[in-house]
């Protein structure tokens, strides 16, 4: 491989002038990812009842994949923003098509949430033109390194900040995402936790670590460190609360963000150290979006096919569908941090960073909010496994379509164990063409 | 007070007002427009900085607002869309509950 990132200027004009798209060993292993995601989840829609959905979906999903796709990629500032907007629109769309009464209201109220991060990254975006005069996140890095900092490049970054923090749904922002992710197809919440969530939360960590890393002060890693244990552990306690699996997952979404945003106050000194940081962290986004595309496809499956939504109401079912409790609980297993899967190997090099740190408070915040989370969802599994058999519904006849979501079902769950041993893969990958 | 700086002033300033009606108020239709003055403040500010008082006006901007423009179109025909289908679907909702009655 070589140690260069590839860089495509479109149109043949170099930055300034143009826009660069950069392809990093990063940015290829989220996209790769993310496609064969977009590729399971369009054979489970395919297989679905077509006649629920609207034709408008398959173009939605494939512009959100573009969207997604190009977000990995981009070099530019205003470029990223326009993928940004793609992504947004997109998942409105997929939100306003899923059917009953209220998903218009939570469509748009979506929108302004998706809208309100937009503008305030182009505010951002915006003062940034004005102060330095680039927007090519290379240039950006020597134009700041070597000016005098002035008050507006922070109030810049700030907004930027912001704008990606509102989109990614931290702790005190995260109220749209439970209504969201709760009210939309399961396959659809399956794209938007799995994916869509996380293109803000990457951007926010390459800006984080490359171009802004001389604009990052104390108080910002602060109030960034806080926002992220208090993610954990409010969504945590609101997912114990919740009554309704899906809102279970979409709260856990909520608390696994936190984790996620705790990778950024993680000070390093060394190369190794930050590329490590750097896999952890892309581990920790695969890892998430296999456990939590599981979990949502799997809950959709029951409340489709026995219409259950409750906790409660899956007792009994480890005898009648042992295929699918098991995905669950696989996935509960990578949410909670339990060996051997994927979420246990990022939590672990979360944890191990920590404590190299010494940064204790956090250290001990992520291990509550593992053992909260594990309450939470050894509570569905109990309920599962411990109630005698569920009264025979009758059997369901298994047709071509169920038999294709239950073999993707389980393909993803034995995905989310075996990502767990990919952390070498990782490191690999992220050396070349780390810039 | 150059003229550029009070371009870039009066943008930021507008951006703020955007921003915190959009944030307040809860008419959908009030809360689309304030998008868009947001955005259009955003768009000063970036009109302003193309400024030069001796060389010609730098090209980006330019093009920055065109496709900012276009993306804010974009979103606000898809608000109005959604806004207009979640009134209708709760109107035809109660005026069902009305006709029950």
């Amino acid at each position: 491989m070589p140690n260069e990132p590839f860089s495509i200027y479109i149109g043949g004009w170099q930055p300034p002038l143009g826009i660069r798209l950069s392809v990093t060993g990063a940015g290829l292993l989220l996209t790769g990812f993310s496609c064969f995601l977009f590729l399971l989840i369009s054979f489970f829609a395919r297989s679905q009842a077509s006649a629920s959905f609207p034709r408008t979906f398959w173009p939605l999903l494939l512009s959100l994949q573009t969207g997604i796709t190009g977000l990995f990629f981009t070099h530019d500032l205003f470029n990223a923003y326009i993928f940004l907007e793609i992504t947004g629109i997109c998942s409105v769309g997929l939100v306003a098509l899923s059917p009953g009464d209220k998903s218009y209201k939570t469509a748009f109220n979506y929108l302004s949430v998706n809208i309100v991060g937009s503008l305030c990254f182009l505010f951002g975006v915006a003062l940034i033109y004005r102060t330095y005069g680039v927007l090519d996140f290379i240039m950006l890095d020597a134009a700041i390194d070597s000016a005098h900092v002035s008050p507006i490049a922070y109030l810049s970054v700030f907004m930027i900040i912001t704008g990606l923090v509102v989109k990614s749904a931290l702790a005190p922002l995260h109220g749209w995402l439970p209504e969201v992710h709760g009210s939309a197809m399961p396959l659809v919440s399956a794209l938007l936790s799995g994916l869509v969530v996380k293109c803000g939360i990457y951007l926010f960590f390459v800006l984080w670590w490359t171009t802004f890393s001389s604009l990052i002060t104390p108080p910002l890693i602060w109030v960034l460190s806080l926002c992220g244990a208090a993610g954990i552990i409010i969504g945590t306690i609101r997912a114990l609360q919740a009554d309704h699996l899906k809102q279970m997952a979409a709260y856990s979404t909520v608390a696994q963000i936190g984790y996620l945003f705790l990778f950024m106050p993680i000070i390093s000194q060394s190369e190794q150290l930050s590329t490590e940081i750097f896999a952890g962290f892309l581990l920790f986004i695969v890892a998430h979006g296999l456990a939590k595309t599981t979990l949502f496809l799997a809950v959709g499956y029951l409340k489709s096919v026995h219409n259950c939504v409750t906790p409660s109401s899956l007792a009994g079912f480890a005898q009648q569908q042992p295929l699918i409790v098991g995905a669950i609980a696989v996935s509960a297993i990578s949410l909670i941090g339990l060996p051997p899967s994927g979420g246990f190997t990022a939590k672990w090099a979360l944890l191990s960073f920590h404590a190299s740190a010494g940064s204790w408070a956090l250290f001990t915040t992520i291990l509550v909010g593992s053992i909260l989370s594990a309450v939470c969802f050894f509570n569905i599994m109990i309920h599962a496994i411990s109630a005698p058999p569920a009264p025979e519904y009758g059997e369901t006849i298994i047709t071509n379509g169920l038999l294709q979501q239950r073999v993707i079902i389980v393909l993803l769950s034995v995905l989310t164990v075996l990502s767990g041993f990919c952390w070498p893969l990782f490191a690999h990958f992220l050396r070349w063409g780390a810039t | 007070m150059s003229e550029q700086s009070l371009y870039t002033v009066l943008g930021i300033g507008l951006f703020w007002l955007g921003l915190y009606r959009a944030l307040t108020v809860n008419a959908l239709l009030i809360k689309i427009i304030s998008f868009n003055v947001a955005g259009a403040g955003t768009f000063m500010i970036l009109i302003a900085s193309a400024y030069h008082d001796t060389l010609p006006p730098d090209a980006i901007p330019h093009a920055i607002v065109l496709t900012g423009i276009v993306v804010s179109v974009a979103t606000s025909a898809l608000a109005i869309l959604l806004a207009l289908r979640s009134q209708s679907s709760s109107t035809t909702k109660t005026s069902a509950n009305d006709h029950h009655r």
